[in-house]
């Protein structure tokens, strides 16, 4: 588990916050993921464990900018809806 | 049996024990003029001609004519028969279509990118002989034996990626042994093969088998628990959370069951709405979790499994 996290606005000028999961693997020839059990597990031949930028590359819609930051460095969720990226 | 070399005294008769012979001066030290021991050197000439016809005995019986007439055809037949028996001096790659010839007897291949193992004709390859070859790529390899000659009965046989076995000639044909295929994605897909294995890197792809998973924590700093072919969850807003996929599904045709509790992991008090699914997408999913209200809510556990096409 890692405790950052990647941010980036939403359409709606709101803030999404994804949570990486690093129990995946990436070929940088081919660009092709595989899913692993846990970061533990031998990786195909290769391929190696994904870190948290690949992830943001992967996963935060293509355009829109980012950062990634310490979870415990978010605010508190009691006001989720009202985030605003700015 | 066509072996002319025979040992000497073979009943042993007249001949030193072993412990004599062993401690014999003369054998040690080499004979001296003077009277001939004929005990030591019946064991001398035993020795040395057992060794001698054991080994042209072992030659004849696989095929060879041997006799002390004939001293270059005795060179060739254990030429041979060195050669049949030596050991693997390690494993050919090969990346370009290739002729099997009588040269490879008892070689290893592997095949490093899709291609093709062509055969020298059987009659001209022999009885006997035989290679290994392995699909090491991630593509198909194909071996095709001379014009109409089979191997295992086929024309072609194709080796999917991972396979390998043992190949010899039957003089006439080839034969395999060891010949497990493994299912490839479009096999484990369709679901109807039973002659071949299903292997670890592949099994996800049953229509059966579920394609992702994911179980994970609401609430406070949301946090992935546990996954696979999960890359992330995003948070987008209360109660509303997308998993992508690592592989990505083939449509978004797909089914999802989800669950989770609203209050606690384990609380038996968790009859809150949903959680309900918000989109479907190739590369993830959004899950949208109810509260007592009309109002979405933060759940402390989310679980999701994914079954579908890949």
């Amino acid at each position: 588990m890692t405790t950052k996290r990647i941010i980036f606005p939403t359409d709606d000028g709101g803030v999404a916050v994804l949570i990486p999961a690093l129990n995946n693997a990436i070929n940088d020839q081919t660009g092709q993921w595989y899913p692993l059990r846990s970061v533990n597990d031998p990786l195909p031949e290769g391929f190696r464990l994904c870190t948290v930028e690949d992830i943001a590359a992967k996963d935060v819609p293509a355009g829109k900018p980012f950062e990634i930051v310490e979870a415990e460095d978010l605010p508190d969720r009691s006001n989720r809806n009202a985030w605003e990226w700015v | 049996m066509t072996s002319n070399i025979l040992r000497f005294d073979p009943s042993g008769t007249n001949m030193l024990n072993d412990a004599d012979y062993n401690s014999s001066t003369q054998r040690t030290n080499g004979v001296v003029p003077g009277i001939a021991q004929s005990a030591l050197h019946n064991k001398l000439f035993h020795q040395t001609s057992s060794v001698a016809a054991a080994a042209a005995e072992a030659l004849s019986n696989l095929g060879a004519t041997i006799s002390d007439a004939n001293y270059s055809a005795m060179v060739t037949a254990f030429q041979n028969g060195f050669a049949s028996a030596k050991a693997l001096s390690g494993v050919e790659a090969k990346s370009a279509d290739y002729l099997l010839l009588a040269a490879d007897k008892g070689k290893a291949f592997t095949a490093t990118s899709a291609l093709t193992f062509t055969f020298t004709a059987a009659a001209t390859l022999g009885s006997g002989w035989y290679c290994y070859i392995k699909n090491g790529s991630s593509g198909a390899v194909v071996l095709d034996p001379d014009s109409t000659e089979t191997i295992d009965g086929a024309t072609t046989l194709t080796l999917n990626p991972d396979d390998g076995f043992f190949i010899y000639c039957t003089g006439t044909a080839f034969l395999t042994i060891g010949r497990n295929a493994s299912a490839t994605q479009a096999q484990q897909e369709s679901a109807t093969v039973t002659n071949a294995y299903v292997s670890p890197g592949r099994q996800q792809y049953h229509p059966s088998a579920a394609k992702a998973w994911v179980n994970f924590n609401g609430t406070g700093i949301v946090a992935i628990r546990a996954s696979y072919n999960i890359t992330s969850v995003a948070d987008l807003l209360t109660g509303l959370y997308q998993p992508a996929f690592t592989t990505a599904m083939s449509s978004s045709d797909y089914a999802i069951a989800a669950s989770g509790n609203g209050v606690a992991v384990n609380s038996g008090d968790g009859a809150y709405q949903g959680p309900s699914i918000y989109s479907l997408a190739t590369t993830s999913f959004a899950l949208s979790c109810g509260s007592n209200t009309a109002t979405r809510g933060d759940w402390p556990l989310v679980c999701a499994v994914v079954f579908g096409d890949q």
